[in-house]
């Protein structure tokens, strides 16, 4: 090693290193939609923890389970399913945004437009969407 | 008629006497056609020569001259007074890296971090030249132009809320770089890399604020480079969970 690179290694400088607020993220709105989306994972665990509890009350009886659909009607809950709901619905739509934008779509040398891609996304979510509620509404 | 002026508030760091960082006010000439480079170069020239800052080609091809912009990582040869005139204009040294002076930062954290992707094309075993050049489609180059125009400007580390509270963190740009690389048809180096990109402080560490692209000057979509490796890593994970031994 030389002593140009002893040098080197021995420079310390005095640098500030700046502190990030506990607010950054109010700082811009991308900043603070990114945060909702984040949090929207913890009103959809809810809802699917709740739903999966309410699937095992059906192995004690239809009673039981009825008593606890009941009490779903409560405000509480009405609130909780609106908010969960609100969340489900801004998570999904920004992750389908920018779906051309991550997935490569092929069909044999030809690439599909991401606009395509997005569109092919939503349009798959209103297919489903609309094929569960003709079998809840007709079939059920 | 007078001359119209701007004021640009500058931040002003002086290790040898100063704790924190301060700001000073600069009353600069308005120009229509002046960018920020042009006042601090003015303020440089004219008012104050202590001012330090980085700067090189002034037409957004060098990176050397990003700041923050009224809390904005911007390019400041890119962004003209006109755009704020006749309010102020804050100048501030880009967010999320050490401040060594004034409006400069230490950049040695994403040299590092750059240098462990290994951004140049990797190959396992060199052709002789009298074989010629490895040739590629304009179909294969479009696979990964896009992310080959980064100018390591560091804007998106600026932008990026998560490399800020963790500096482990590779980042938007030099993860966006593994991924040109590792969609180049001549490139071979996709397994070396996936040790750096894989691990936790990679792609994995991303959690797609998309803000590295909103702020990017040159269009690159490091976001989307990044959401790309991490579905391409998957599809490798199963292949090599369903096909052991089978060659990505």
């Amino acid at each position: 090693m030389n002593s140009r690179q002893n040098e080197l290694e021995d420079y310390k400088y005095k640098a500030y290193i700046p502190s990030r607020p506990a607010t950054w993220w109010l700082r811009n709105l991308k900043y603070f939609l990114f945060m909702m989306r984040e949090l929207s994972s913890v009103f959809i665990a809810a809802f699917l923890i709740l739903f999966l509890y309410e699937l095992s009350l059906l192995s004690k009886g239809s009673a039981t389970h009825e008593t606890f659909q009941l009490s779903l009607r409560s405000l509480g809950f009405i609130v909780f399913y609106v908010v969960a709901l609100a969340f489900a619905l801004y998570h999904t739509i920004t992750w389908f945004g920018v779906m051309g934008r991550i997935q490569i779509v092929r069909l044999g040398n030809l690439k599909v437009p991401p606009a395509l891609v997005t569109a092919g996304a939503f349009g798959g979510w209103i297919a489903v969407s609309v094929l569960i509620g003709y079998f809840y509404f007709k079939v059920l | 008629m007078s001359q119209q002026t701007i004021t640009l508030k500058v931040t002003r760091y002086r290790p040898e006497r100063e704790e924190e960082p301060t700001a000073q006010a600069y009353e600069v000439p308005f120009n229509e056609d002046w960018v920020v480079l042009d006042a601090l170069n003015y303020i440089k020239d004219q008012m104050d020569g202590t001012l330090s800052y980085r700067w090189s080609c002034r037409m957004g091809v060098c990176g050397s001259c990003g700041m923050m912009i009224n809390g904005e990582p911007k390019l400041t040869c890119a962004t003209f007074l006109r755009d704020y005139h006749p309010g102020e204009i804050r100048v501030e040294p880009l967010d999320n890296f050490p401040v060594v002076r004034d409006l400069v930062i230490d950049m040695s954290d994403f040299l590092e971090k750059f240098q462990a992707v290994k951004p140049w094309i990797v190959r396992q075993e060199e052709k002789p030249v009298e074989e010629g050049e490895y040739l590629q489609t304009p179909d294969q180059l479009s696979d990964f132009k896009q992310f080959s125009m980064c100018i390591n400007c560091m804007l998106c580390y600026s932008a990026c809320p998560v490399y800020g509270p963790e500096s482990d963190f590779i980042g938007p740009a030099a993860l966006a770089l593994a991924h040109r690389y590792n969609m180049d048809s001549r490139d071979e180096g996709n397994e070396e890399r996936q040790e750096v990109i894989a691990s936790e402080e990679g792609i994995w560490n991303c959690t797609f604020v998309g803000e590295c692209s909103e702020v990017c000057p040159k269009d690159v979509d490091p976001a989307a480079a990044i959401q790309r490796t991490k579905v391409a890593t998957t599809g490798d994970w199963f292949k090599s969970f369903l096909l052991p031994g089978s060659k990505k």
